[in-house]
Protein backbone atom coordinates (compact mmCIF):
# COMPACT_ATOMS: atom_id res chain seq x y z
CA UNK A 1 0.00 0.00 0.00
CA UNK A 2 2.93 2.57 0.87
CA UNK A 3 4.18 1.36 -2.46
CA UNK A 4 0.98 2.31 -4.23
CA UNK A 5 1.11 5.73 -2.40
CA UNK A 6 4.46 6.53 -3.36
CA UNK A 7 3.95 5.54 -6.86
CA UNK A 8 0.43 7.73 -6.81
CA UNK A 9 2.38 10.55 -4.74
CA UNK A 10 5.29 10.58 -7.30
CA UNK A 11 3.07 10.21 -10.76
CA UNK A 12 1.60 13.72 -9.75
CA UNK A 13 5.01 15.31 -11.24
CA UNK A 14 4.55 12.92 -14.51
CA UNK A 15 5.56 9.24 -15.65
CA UNK A 16 8.68 10.15 -16.98
CA UNK A 17 10.21 11.95 -13.71
CA UNK A 18 8.65 9.82 -11.23
CA UNK A 19 10.85 7.21 -13.83
CA UNK A 20 13.88 9.32 -13.59
CA UNK A 21 13.14 9.69 -9.69
CA UNK A 22 13.05 5.69 -9.46
CA UNK A 23 16.04 5.42 -11.45
CA UNK A 24 18.04 8.13 -9.27
CA UNK A 25 17.30 6.08 -5.79
CA UNK A 26 18.53 2.80 -7.40
CA UNK A 27 21.66 4.43 -9.58
CA UNK A 28 22.73 6.89 -6.93
CA UNK A 29 21.70 6.41 -3.66
CA UNK A 30 21.26 1.99 -3.93
CA UNK A 31 17.59 2.31 -3.05
CA UNK A 32 15.06 0.10 -4.78
CA UNK A 33 11.60 1.10 -5.23
CA UNK A 34 10.64 -2.37 -3.50
CA UNK A 35 13.01 -1.67 -0.39
CA UNK A 36 11.15 1.85 0.24
CA UNK A 37 8.89 0.93 2.85
CA UNK A 38 12.31 -0.61 5.21
CA UNK A 39 14.37 2.47 4.32
CA UNK A 40 11.34 5.28 5.05
CA UNK A 41 14.17 7.65 6.09
CA UNK A 42 16.75 7.05 2.93
CA UNK A 43 13.68 7.96 0.89
CA UNK A 44 12.90 11.08 2.82
CA UNK A 45 16.56 12.41 3.04
CA UNK A 46 16.81 11.25 -1.13
CA UNK A 47 13.50 12.99 -2.00
CA UNK A 48 14.79 16.24 0.06
CA UNK A 49 18.54 15.64 -1.96
CA UNK A 50 16.76 16.29 -4.93
CA UNK A 51 13.65 18.43 -4.67
CA UNK A 52 14.92 20.55 -1.40
CA UNK A 53 11.99 22.48 -0.04
CA UNK A 54 9.67 21.26 -2.10
CA UNK A 55 10.23 17.55 -0.85
CA UNK A 56 8.09 18.31 2.18
CA UNK A 57 5.03 19.30 0.38
CA UNK A 58 5.64 15.43 -2.23
CA UNK A 59 5.68 13.73 1.03
CA UNK A 60 2.45 15.17 2.29
CA UNK A 61 0.73 14.68 -1.02
CA UNK A 62 2.00 10.70 -0.81
CA UNK A 63 1.22 10.54 3.20
CA UNK A 64 -2.72 12.18 2.02
CA UNK A 65 -2.94 8.86 -0.09
CA UNK A 66 -1.20 6.60 2.02
CA UNK A 67 -3.81 7.56 4.89
CA UNK A 68 -6.99 7.34 2.05
CA UNK A 69 -6.09 3.92 1.24
CA UNK A 70 -6.07 2.79 4.48
CA UNK A 71 -9.18 4.41 5.63
CA UNK A 72 -7.53 7.05 8.01
CA UNK A 73 -7.63 10.95 8.31
CA UNK A 74 -4.47 12.52 7.87
CA UNK A 75 -3.75 15.52 10.04
CA UNK A 76 -0.67 16.80 9.98
CA UNK A 77 1.10 17.61 13.42
CA UNK A 78 4.82 19.90 13.80
CA UNK A 79 7.71 18.02 13.93
CA UNK A 80 6.84 14.65 12.74
CA UNK A 81 8.74 12.71 9.85
CA UNK A 82 8.25 11.17 7.05
CA UNK A 83 8.80 7.78 8.88
CA UNK A 84 6.87 9.03 12.02
CA UNK A 85 3.74 9.37 10.00
CA UNK A 86 3.60 5.87 7.80
CA UNK A 87 4.70 3.98 11.34
CA UNK A 88 1.45 6.47 13.12
CA UNK A 89 -0.86 5.46 10.21
CA UNK A 90 0.87 1.29 10.04
CA UNK A 91 0.08 1.42 14.08
CA UNK A 92 -3.85 2.90 13.29
CA UNK A 93 -4.42 0.44 10.92
CA UNK A 94 -3.43 -2.32 13.19
CA UNK A 95 -5.44 -0.68 15.58
CA UNK A 96 -8.56 -0.67 13.71
CA UNK A 97 -8.24 -4.48 12.09
CA UNK A 98 -7.77 -5.73 15.71
CA UNK A 99 -11.20 -3.91 16.47
CA UNK A 100 -12.53 -5.19 13.43
CA UNK A 101 -11.38 -8.50 13.95
CA UNK A 102 -12.70 -8.75 17.66
CA UNK A 103 -15.91 -7.27 16.65
CA UNK A 104 -16.58 -9.33 14.18
CA UNK A 105 -17.25 -13.31 14.51
CA UNK A 106 -16.23 -14.65 11.43
CA UNK A 107 -13.54 -11.69 9.68
CA UNK A 108 -13.92 -12.06 6.41
CA UNK A 109 -11.12 -9.41 5.58
CA UNK A 110 -7.21 -9.39 6.77
CA UNK A 111 -5.55 -6.95 5.02
CA UNK A 112 -2.50 -7.22 7.84
CA UNK A 113 -0.51 -9.31 4.95
CA UNK A 114 -0.87 -6.41 2.44
CA UNK A 115 0.35 -3.83 4.69
CA UNK A 116 3.48 -1.78 4.19
CA UNK B 1 37.22 10.78 -18.64
CA UNK B 2 36.68 14.82 -18.09
CA UNK B 3 33.06 15.59 -16.82
CA UNK B 4 30.92 17.46 -19.40
CA UNK B 5 30.69 20.37 -17.02
CA UNK B 6 34.62 20.73 -16.91
CA UNK B 7 34.54 21.00 -21.00
CA UNK B 8 31.86 23.68 -20.80
CA UNK B 9 33.80 25.81 -18.05
CA UNK B 10 37.62 25.35 -20.18
CA UNK B 11 35.50 26.44 -22.90
CA UNK B 12 33.99 29.49 -21.23
CA UNK B 13 37.67 30.05 -20.24
CA UNK B 14 38.88 29.90 -23.16
CA UNK B 15 36.42 32.61 -24.76
CA UNK B 16 37.44 34.38 -21.69
CA UNK B 17 40.84 34.77 -22.68
CA UNK B 18 39.82 35.47 -26.31
CA UNK B 19 38.21 38.59 -25.02
CA UNK B 20 41.06 39.32 -22.44
CA UNK B 21 43.94 39.06 -25.75
CA UNK B 22 41.52 41.39 -27.53
CA UNK B 23 41.32 43.64 -25.10
CA UNK B 24 45.37 43.64 -24.87
CA UNK B 25 46.26 43.25 -28.55
CA UNK B 26 42.79 45.32 -30.56
CA UNK B 27 44.47 44.86 -33.60
CA UNK B 28 44.80 41.12 -33.74
CA UNK B 29 41.02 40.31 -34.43
CA UNK B 30 38.20 42.42 -34.72
CA UNK B 31 35.86 42.76 -31.66
CA UNK B 32 33.09 42.06 -33.57
CA UNK B 33 34.71 38.72 -34.82
CA UNK B 34 35.48 37.97 -31.15
CA UNK B 35 31.56 38.67 -29.98
CA UNK B 36 30.87 36.00 -33.14
CA UNK B 37 32.92 33.54 -32.11
CA UNK B 38 32.04 33.72 -28.43
CA UNK B 39 28.43 33.91 -28.49
CA UNK B 40 28.16 30.86 -30.95
CA UNK B 41 30.45 29.11 -29.33
CA UNK B 42 28.22 29.40 -25.96
CA UNK B 43 24.88 29.16 -27.48
CA UNK B 44 25.72 26.20 -29.35
CA UNK B 45 27.09 25.00 -25.89
CA UNK B 46 23.90 25.74 -23.90
CA UNK B 47 21.78 24.76 -26.34
CA UNK B 48 23.01 21.20 -26.91
CA UNK B 49 23.14 21.06 -22.64
CA UNK B 50 19.18 21.83 -22.69
CA UNK B 51 19.38 19.24 -25.17
CA UNK B 52 20.59 16.20 -23.08
CA UNK B 53 18.69 17.67 -20.00
CA UNK B 54 15.53 17.12 -22.50
CA UNK B 55 16.00 13.65 -22.72
CA UNK B 56 15.25 12.77 -19.43
CA UNK B 57 11.58 13.41 -19.94
CA UNK B 58 11.56 12.93 -23.71
CA UNK B 59 10.81 15.24 -26.51
CA UNK B 60 7.37 16.74 -26.68
CA UNK B 61 4.30 19.02 -26.14
CA UNK B 62 1.43 16.40 -24.08
CA UNK B 63 3.39 17.00 -20.66
CA UNK B 64 4.18 20.01 -19.13
CA UNK B 65 7.79 19.15 -17.99
CA UNK B 66 8.35 17.71 -21.54
CA UNK B 67 6.75 20.97 -22.70
CA UNK B 68 9.41 22.88 -20.54
CA UNK B 69 12.56 21.33 -21.81
CA UNK B 70 11.35 21.07 -25.53
CA UNK B 71 10.66 24.99 -25.35
CA UNK B 72 13.99 25.49 -23.57
CA UNK B 73 15.61 24.15 -26.27
CA UNK B 74 13.46 25.73 -29.14
CA UNK B 75 14.33 29.14 -27.05
CA UNK B 76 18.10 28.56 -27.31
CA UNK B 77 18.03 27.01 -30.60
CA UNK B 78 16.52 30.89 -31.43
CA UNK B 79 19.00 32.55 -29.81
CA UNK B 80 21.55 30.59 -31.72
CA UNK B 81 19.18 31.00 -35.14
CA UNK B 82 19.72 34.95 -34.18
CA UNK B 83 22.95 35.00 -33.64
CA UNK B 84 24.49 33.25 -36.56
CA UNK B 85 22.96 35.29 -39.38
CA UNK B 86 24.12 38.41 -37.03
CA UNK B 87 27.67 36.79 -36.67
CA UNK B 88 27.68 36.37 -40.37
CA UNK B 89 26.72 39.61 -41.12
CA UNK B 90 29.57 41.19 -38.84
CA UNK B 91 31.90 39.63 -39.99
CA UNK B 92 31.19 40.06 -43.76
CA UNK B 93 29.95 43.44 -43.33
CA UNK B 94 32.44 44.36 -40.98
CA UNK B 95 29.23 46.33 -39.15
CA UNK B 96 26.49 45.13 -36.81
CA UNK B 97 23.23 44.74 -37.84
CA UNK B 98 21.04 47.64 -38.15
CA UNK B 99 19.03 47.94 -34.20
CA UNK B 100 16.24 46.70 -34.18
CA UNK B 101 15.62 44.00 -36.75
CA UNK B 102 14.53 40.47 -38.26
CA UNK B 103 17.41 39.45 -35.98
CA UNK B 104 15.98 40.81 -32.71
CA UNK B 105 12.50 39.50 -33.53
CA UNK B 106 13.85 36.34 -33.14
CA UNK B 107 15.75 36.42 -30.64
CA UNK B 108 12.27 38.07 -28.28
CA UNK B 109 10.32 35.12 -29.74
CA UNK B 110 13.41 33.18 -28.16
CA UNK B 111 12.92 35.08 -25.24
CA UNK B 112 9.11 34.09 -25.33
CA UNK B 113 9.50 30.26 -25.87
CA UNK B 114 12.40 30.64 -22.71
CA UNK B 115 9.54 31.88 -20.63
CA UNK B 116 7.00 29.29 -21.82
CA UNK B 117 9.52 26.44 -20.91
CA UNK B 118 10.42 28.38 -17.74
CA UNK B 119 6.09 28.29 -16.67
CA UNK B 120 5.22 25.09 -18.22
CA UNK B 121 8.31 23.75 -15.30
CA UNK B 122 6.77 25.74 -12.60
CA UNK B 123 3.59 24.93 -13.07
CA UNK B 124 4.11 21.23 -12.99
CA UNK B 125 5.23 21.69 -9.78
CA UNK B 126 2.20 23.81 -9.01
CA UNK B 127 0.37 20.61 -7.67
CA UNK B 128 3.07 20.32 -4.88
CA UNK B 129 2.42 24.15 -3.95
CA UNK B 130 -1.15 22.32 -2.97
CA UNK B 131 -0.02 20.53 -0.17
CA UNK B 132 1.68 23.97 1.69
CA UNK B 133 0.15 26.37 4.33
CA UNK B 134 -2.11 28.85 3.13
CA UNK B 135 0.20 31.64 3.95
CA UNK B 136 3.03 29.83 2.57
CA UNK B 137 0.91 29.27 -0.62
CA UNK B 138 0.08 32.65 -1.09
CA UNK B 139 4.04 33.78 -0.54
CA UNK B 140 5.14 31.48 -3.06
CA UNK B 141 2.32 32.77 -5.94
CA UNK B 142 3.57 36.61 -4.94
CA UNK B 143 7.18 36.39 -5.13
CA UNK B 144 7.86 36.27 -8.84
CA UNK B 145 5.38 39.02 -8.98
CA UNK B 146 7.45 41.21 -6.48
CA UNK B 147 10.55 39.81 -7.77
CA UNK B 148 9.47 41.11 -11.25
CA UNK B 149 8.35 44.49 -10.34
CA UNK B 150 11.67 44.94 -7.95
CA UNK B 151 14.16 44.04 -10.70
CA UNK B 152 12.00 46.14 -13.41
CA UNK B 153 12.04 49.21 -11.44
CA UNK B 154 15.43 49.07 -10.19
CA UNK B 155 16.56 47.88 -13.92
CA UNK B 156 14.34 51.32 -15.52
CA UNK B 157 15.37 53.46 -12.18
CA UNK B 158 19.54 52.95 -13.40
CA UNK B 159 18.97 52.38 -16.97
CA UNK B 160 16.07 54.37 -18.54
CA UNK B 161 15.70 53.10 -22.40
CA UNK B 162 12.87 55.87 -22.36
CA UNK B 163 15.57 58.32 -22.89
CA UNK B 164 15.52 57.63 -26.52
CA UNK B 165 12.02 57.33 -27.18
CA UNK B 166 11.82 60.89 -28.84
CA UNK B 167 14.58 60.32 -30.65
CA UNK B 168 13.88 56.75 -31.87
CA UNK B 169 10.93 55.31 -30.69
CA UNK B 170 11.34 51.94 -32.03
CA UNK B 171 14.96 51.36 -30.33
CA UNK B 172 13.65 52.89 -26.80
CA UNK B 173 10.27 50.07 -27.01
CA UNK B 174 12.94 47.01 -27.80
CA UNK B 175 14.97 48.21 -25.46
CA UNK B 176 11.87 48.00 -22.88
CA UNK B 177 11.00 44.81 -23.98
CA UNK B 178 14.26 43.23 -23.39
CA UNK B 179 13.92 44.64 -19.96
CA UNK B 180 10.85 43.39 -19.12
CA UNK B 181 11.48 39.68 -20.27
CA UNK B 182 14.45 39.77 -19.01
CA UNK B 183 12.84 40.08 -15.74
CA UNK B 184 9.70 37.63 -16.26
CA UNK B 185 12.74 35.51 -16.67
CA UNK B 186 14.58 36.20 -13.58
CA UNK B 187 11.31 35.92 -11.51
CA UNK B 188 10.39 32.60 -12.67
CA UNK B 189 14.36 31.06 -12.51
CA UNK B 190 14.38 32.89 -8.64
CA UNK B 191 10.78 31.42 -7.36
CA UNK B 192 11.75 28.03 -8.73
CA UNK B 193 15.07 28.55 -6.78
CA UNK B 194 13.22 29.09 -3.34
CA UNK B 195 10.92 26.22 -4.18
CA UNK B 196 14.06 23.75 -4.04
CA UNK B 197 16.27 25.27 -2.48
CA UNK B 198 18.94 22.75 -0.46
CA UNK B 199 18.08 19.79 -3.07
CA UNK B 200 19.91 18.65 -6.36
CA UNK B 201 16.95 20.87 -8.44
CA UNK B 202 17.51 23.94 -5.97
CA UNK B 203 21.15 23.82 -7.21
CA UNK B 204 20.11 23.43 -10.86
CA UNK B 205 17.98 26.39 -10.91
CA UNK B 206 20.65 28.80 -8.48
CA UNK B 207 22.82 27.89 -11.73
CA UNK B 208 20.11 29.02 -13.97
CA UNK B 209 19.04 31.61 -11.94
CA UNK B 210 22.41 33.27 -11.97
CA UNK B 211 22.75 32.99 -15.40
CA UNK B 212 19.62 34.88 -15.89
CA UNK B 213 20.73 37.48 -13.91
CA UNK B 214 24.04 37.50 -15.48
CA UNK B 215 22.11 38.03 -18.65
CA UNK B 216 20.29 40.48 -17.61
CA UNK B 217 23.18 42.82 -16.48
CA UNK B 218 24.75 42.42 -19.97
CA UNK B 219 21.71 43.41 -21.42
CA UNK B 220 21.41 46.72 -19.37
CA UNK B 221 25.18 47.26 -19.31
CA UNK B 222 25.05 47.46 -23.05
CA UNK B 223 21.72 49.43 -23.31
CA UNK B 224 23.37 51.82 -21.20
CA UNK B 225 26.62 51.51 -23.17
CA UNK B 226 24.99 52.21 -26.72
CA UNK B 227 23.42 55.16 -24.94
CA UNK B 228 26.47 56.58 -23.56
CA UNK B 229 28.40 55.30 -26.80
CA UNK B 230 30.74 53.37 -25.14
CA UNK B 231 29.62 49.63 -26.01
CA UNK B 232 30.41 47.69 -28.72
CA UNK B 233 30.50 44.63 -30.19
CA UNK B 234 33.18 42.50 -28.66
CA UNK B 235 33.22 44.77 -25.89
CA UNK B 236 34.73 42.55 -22.85
CA UNK B 237 31.91 43.33 -20.95
CA UNK B 238 29.97 40.33 -22.76
CA UNK B 239 31.92 38.27 -20.69
CA UNK B 240 28.85 38.56 -18.62
CA UNK B 241 27.01 37.13 -21.12
CA UNK B 242 29.24 34.09 -21.75
CA UNK B 243 29.41 33.30 -18.21
CA UNK B 244 25.67 33.73 -18.07
CA UNK B 245 24.61 31.15 -20.75
CA UNK B 246 27.92 28.80 -18.85
CA UNK B 247 25.77 29.04 -15.79
CA UNK B 248 22.37 28.11 -17.34
CA UNK B 249 24.76 25.19 -19.38
CA UNK B 250 25.99 23.72 -15.98
CA UNK B 251 22.37 23.79 -14.37
CA UNK B 252 21.10 21.87 -17.91
CA UNK B 253 24.04 19.68 -17.13
CA UNK B 254 23.48 18.43 -13.76
CA UNK B 255 19.81 18.15 -13.97
CA UNK B 256 20.99 15.74 -16.94
CA UNK B 257 23.59 13.63 -15.20
CA UNK B 258 21.42 13.41 -11.94
CA UNK B 259 18.42 12.16 -13.99
CA UNK B 260 20.34 10.38 -16.55
CA UNK B 261 22.29 6.89 -16.14
CA UNK B 262 26.10 7.72 -16.83
CA UNK B 263 27.37 5.45 -19.77
CA UNK B 264 28.92 2.80 -17.49
CA UNK B 265 25.75 2.82 -15.09
CA UNK B 266 23.62 2.21 -18.27
CA UNK B 267 25.59 -0.79 -18.69
CA UNK B 268 25.51 -2.30 -15.17
CA UNK B 269 21.83 -0.94 -14.60
CA UNK B 270 20.39 -2.21 -17.79
CA UNK B 271 22.30 -6.21 -17.26
CA UNK B 272 20.92 -6.02 -13.56
CA UNK B 273 17.37 -3.92 -13.40
CA UNK B 274 16.07 -2.32 -16.08
CA UNK B 275 13.82 -4.62 -16.79
CA UNK B 276 12.52 -4.09 -12.94
CA UNK B 277 12.42 -0.91 -12.78
CA UNK B 278 10.54 -0.52 -16.09
CA UNK B 279 7.93 2.48 -15.75
CA UNK B 280 6.00 1.56 -12.86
Amino acid sequence: MLLEAVDEGLLALGKELRHAIYRYLEVHKGLKREELPDRLEDFSEALEGIFGYCSQFLEKAILKRLYKQLGLEFKQGGGSSFKDYVDNARRAFERAMKNFESDTVTPHITRKDEMV
Amino acid sequence: MMSRSYWIVAVSAALTILYTINLAMPKAMPSEVVSAIAYITILSITTASFHQALKVSGWGFRDRLMRAFSMAVIGFALWFAAKLPHAIYTVIVGVEPPYPSQIDAIWVLGCIFLILGLWSYTSKFKILWREAAEPLKHLITLTPVAVFFTVTMISLAAVNPFKLINVDPLEASMDFTYTILDSILLSLAILNLLLFRRGILGRVWALISGGVALGMLLDLLSLQGFMETWYYWGHPVEILAIWGFTLAALGANLYAETFRPSKQETGNYASTSSRKIKRY
